[in-house]
């Protein structure tokens, strides 16, 4: 296997309020493959989106406290500062967000903003940037792409405005996409149009994509492999088939239990029960005992360390790596019936 | 009438609402964090020392504030008997001050008051209201916010004549419009929130929408925006009195005594410059104490 | 079904118009919701589902009353409903709604024990009575009387102040409950736990519910029947069984097969439909959907489908309440699929 195209070592991040110090990434550490997308399975709070900003040096400088390693291609992400950062930034490493309505500037057409940052990185033309701006939008599938390249941002739709911030950060074709949420906001038929469009693009450019999301179906589709984040650390990775059939982690369990493509109709959903920890105050041990089935008085103590199983693999429960529990995926009758 | 089915109560007997809703008032809450912002409570000092000055002052001068003398006249700050000197006139500083503080703080607190009623109830009734009611409303404040304050006072009094009473009806006139507007703003943003909706969903008729939901949320940025406005309340009435269109001599009133005392700033700058820090300090307060209550009002942290 | 349903609605029609131009005149209308008719019977969950633009909002706040129909007719109990203080009163008891935005539905500067006891209040029950009946409430949706009462909406979490709108609902002893898009906003593991309480309290209160959502699997778990709208128009009704197994309207089908597929290992290959779902200001002739349907044809522009029941295949076997707005399973209608015959008039 080749060297990584990005590689993320001991990543933390902490916000500090006063006197309290939020603890929102605790130890990431992960490396991405070109032309892989890594998905990044986790709800709100558990520091998901601030591992990509951290990443992009998207933070508020004053109240963050980044500690760790991260390389793009050798070249050190975390403290790259000024005009080191913005030739990164757009060009070899680029993000998508959930609100393309926040992240386009309405002032100015969609054309404009593509060719703009085809003229900051590339130094080229306007008229030629123009001409790439249009081929760019016409990539993503927007129909008439000429004259919608002259369109504001308040005259498309959602599904119109997510492809143009795709059509942009693909514009300088980077290396490695960083997608927070994408398809969050959209509707599901567009949802999925959006989802295959990534696919396309991935594989036609041999791009690495890391997508962040909540939802299981859309990391399923659209991964390969599969990091789980709960409370700032990575619980389970694996390839997306592994971990989703075959979860090491009673949160992923809690998770896929909580799902409810693969529930019957009046089955009780399993839920999780409880509320995500208070960051500021994390426990010793595992962040996830409180709301384990599992937990022993142990668990919430002993801190657990990343238990590897072999190259891919990899998930933080004691009782697992010792062997005295054995999960399995809930609904597993029902997945093979909807198969169907 | 509303009937529940007779079921034991599942809630224990000592959770009564007494207990649960003990001090949880939202206008508790607000004190109880405005108690622990070090600057505000350094500006309602100051203030409340300002006020129990004023109120007091008849006791507490040294000297009568309207006693003159030639022999006297510009002692510097620090003479004997008179630790802050003496004005144009020979009339102490101190007492002078004193006195003032009660013009002056009335000029700055008395129109914003009258603004709060008045603005605050048509600009509250053009926000709930809507349509054509707000419409004429909010048009015919508009043709006040044409003129600028200063302007607006200065015209007014020039039409009613100098004085006090025109003084305060001059403010008062020129700073109803800027809250009729904010009044407008926040009660069209409350009205449209979905808690007003889930009211009227419950059934709630217009006057409980108004006490329970319109009336809480809409007091807080009004009075954190009038406290805000006492400030320049007080400065355009030293304004007027400066420019001789409010108060008139012999009165004690800061924007006065700055006038009197113009001239000495070559000669004393230090005696002139007093009745302005004075006007300094008690706007900052003001300020100071407007922005701490609006902290302490944000229900979003 | 011969009881009497809860709740219907016949023809409603909602017509949004759109203000332009120097005077502001009227230069066309989002028609919102354009004849839709259904039926909430006692004590069933009925899901409308739809994406954006399709009148599902619109439709709860004609329910709920919040905003008026242009036309069509609306019954309580088989009564229409009409205007008048009295009535407005018991209507208001007895219809309540859960919205999707958990913290404006709440007002930030009042305790959640009083937010939920305002509503008891307003139908005449004593201060104390109201109170105590909001404790309970919040014990009864999982939140500690004591130790959530006195709070504000801000120091809870999303899914703790679903809770608290649920319990506001309930205060007042409804029969129909309106859940707009209420768990769209939470976590999947708060929504799995809001959703089990919705469950929870149907049975316990014997409540009706209608419940709004873009999510297919949220309405497929909670729903016995469910409503397909697209662009303020009812596609496909029927129990939700029938219509998720065997979808018979193009869009349905759509719909259903653009959900992303959580089995491990599967995956979708392509996007059952292209381009955006469209705006409801210049709906297209007759159907609505058949500028992206794979099978329309000349005479799906010509007149709206009816919403009937497939009659007239037998080698589809059909629910009884199954119904579909398509051309294609109406007998006689002049489509190429659809199964030959004398039309079927629409009962009246």
């Amino acid at each position: 296997m080749d060297k990584p195209i990005l590689s993320v070592d001991d990543l933390e991040v902490k916000f500090v309020e006063g006197k309290k110090e939020i603890h929102a990434v605790n130890g990431v550490s992960f490396e991405l493959f070109r032309g892989e997308a890594l998905g990044i399975l986790g709800e709100s709070g558990s520091g998901k989106s601030v591992t990509l900003r951290a990443l992009l040096g998207l933070l508020p400088t004053k109240k963050t406290r980044i500690r760790g390693h991260a390389t793009l291609e050798g070249t050190d992400l975390l403290n790259a500062r000024g005009r080191a950062l913005a030739d990164l930034r757009g060009n070899r490493l680029s993000m998508i967000f959930q609100e393309p309505a926040s992240a386009l500037d309405p002032i100015y057409t969609i054309g404009d903003q593509i060719a703009e940052t085809l003229i900051r990185h590339e130094g080229i033309e306007k008229k030629a940037a123009w001409t790439r701006a249009v081929s760019l939008l016409d990539e993503v599938q927007i129909p008439s792409a000429a004259q919608r390249a002259k369109a504001y941002p308040h005259e498309m739709s959602g599904g119109m405005l997510q492809r143009s911030m795709i059509a942009l950060a693909l514009a300088c074709r980077p290396s490695v996409l960083f997608a927070d949420e994408p398809t969050t906001a959209l509707d599901v038929s567009v949802q999925i149009q959006i989802l295959l469009l990534l696919r396309q693009l991935q594989q036609e450019r041999g791009m690495a994509i890391i997508f962040v999301s909540h939802d299981l179906g859309v990391i399923n589709e659209i991964s390969d492999r599969v990091a789980v984040m709960y409370a700032g650390r990575f619980v389970e990775t694996g390839d997306i088939t592994d971990v989703f059939s075959q979860p090491h982690h009673p949160y992923t369990t809690g998770l896929l239990g909580a799902t409810i493509g693969a529930a019957q109709k009046q089955e009780r959903l399993t839920t999780i029960p409880g509320m995500p920890p208070n960051l500021a105050e994390l426990p010793p041990g595992c962040s996830f005992a409180p709301r384990c089935a599992y937990a022993q008085p142990s668990c919430e103590v002993d801190f657990p360390p990343l238990h590897k199983l072999g190259e891919r693999r990899a998930h933080r429960c004691l009782r697992v790596a010792r062997g005295e529990i054995a999960l399995h995926a809930p609904h597993e009758q029902s997945a093979a019936q909807q198969e169907n | 009438m509303l009937q529940y089915p007779e079921s034991p109560s599942t809630v224990p007997a000592d959770i009564t609402v007494q207990n649960v809703l003990k001090g949880t008032g939202y206008w508790r809450l607000v004190w109880s964090r405005l108690r622990r912002q070090p600057v505000s409570l350094v500006a309602t000092v100051i203030l409340l020392a300002i006020v129990f000055v004023a109120v007091f002052a008849p006791w507490l001068t040294p000297h009568n504030p309207y006693t003159t003398s030639s022999l006297n006249r510009l002692l510097p700050v620090g003479s004997e008997g008179h630790i802050l000197g003496t004005d144009e006139n020979g009339r102490d500083m101190v007492s002078r001050l004193m006195y003032g503080a009660r013009l002056t703080l009335l000029a700055g607190v008395l129109p914003i008051v009258v603004g709060i009623v008045i603005g605050g109830t048509l600009g509250v009734l053009a926000g709930y209201s809507g349509g054509w009611v707000n419409t004429l409303i909010m048009r015919i404040t508009d043709v006040f916010y044409a003129f600028p304050p200063v302007l607006l006072a200065i015209a007014i009094t020039g039409t009613l004549g100098t004085g006090m009473g025109n003084m305060l009806i001059a403010l008062s006139i020129t700073f109803t419009p800027p809250l009729i507007r904010i009044a407008e703003t926040v009660t069209t943003q409350v009205r449209t929130q979905d808690y007003v909706e889930a009211a009227r969903i419950s059934g709630a008729d217009t006057a409980s929408i108004m006490r329970h939901h319109i009336m809480n949320n809409v007091m807080g940025p009004i009075l954190v925006y009038a406290t805000s406005l006492i400030s320049i309340s007080i400065i355009l009435a030293a304004g007027l009195s400066f420019l001789g269109l409010g108060v008139s001599a012999p009165l004690a009133e800061w924007g006065l005594m700055l006038n009197g005392l113009r001239q000495v700033v070559w000669i004393d700058p230090l005696l002139a410059a007093i009745p302005g820090v004075m006007i300094f300090i008690t706007s900052m307060s003001f300020n100071l104490l407007s922005d701490g209550l609006r902290q302490a009002m944000d229900v979003r942290l | 079904m011969t009881d009497t349903p809860l709740f219907s609605v016949k023809n409603l029609v909602k017509h949004f118009p759109v203000h332009g131009g120097l005077l502001q005149r009227e230069v066309g209308r989002v028609q919102a919701v354009d004849d839709i008719s259904f039926a909430l019977n006692p004590q069933e969950t009925l899901g409308m589902v739809g994406e954006s633009g399709c009148g599902k909002s619109t439709t709860a706040k004609l329910v709920v009353r919040l905003i008026e129909p242009d036309s069509g007719r609306m019954e309580l109990d088989g009564l229409p409903l009409s205007r008048g203080r009295a009535w407005d009163k018991d209507f208001r008891r007895r219809v309540q709604m859960v919205f999707q935005n958990s913290f404006s539905s709440l007002n930030p500067r009042m305790p959640i024990a009083s937010s939920i006891a305002f509503a008891p209040t307003i139908h005449g029950a004593s201060r104390t009575k109201s109170m105590q009946r909001a404790m309970e409430l919040l014990e009864i949706v999982g939140l500690d009387p004591s130790l959530y009462g006195g709070r504000y909406p801000h120091e809870l979490s999303g899914g703790q102040r679903q809770r608290v709108n649920i319990a506001r609902a309930l205060a007042v002893n409804p029969d129909l409950v309106i859940l707009d898009e209420a768990v769209s906003a939470l976590d999947k593991s708060v929504e799995a736990q809001v959703l089990n309480l919705l469950a929870d309290l149907k049975r316990d209160f014997g409540l009706t519910y209608l419940f709004i959502s873009h999510d297919l699997n949220v309405i497929k778990y909670l729903s016995d029947r469910v409503v397909v709208m697209y662009l303020g128009k009812i596609v496909e009704s029927g129990p939700v069984e029938a219509v998720y197994g065997m979808p018979r309207h193009p869009y349905t089908r759509a719909l259903l097969d653009s959900m992303p597929s959580v089995i491990p290992g599967k995956r979708s290959d392509h996007a059952p439909l292209t381009g955006d779902p469209p705006n409801p200001i210049n709906p297209p002739s007759g159907c609505r959907f058949r500028t992206r349907c794979p099978h329309a044809e000349p005479v799906c522009g010509k007149a709206v489908p009816p919403l009937l029941e497939p009659i007239g295949s037998a080698s589809q076997q059909t629910l009884a309440g199954h119904e579909v707005a398509c051309l294609m399973h109406q007998r006689g209608s002049g489509h190429s699929q659809a199964p030959e015959g004398e039309p079927v008039r629409e009962a009246v």
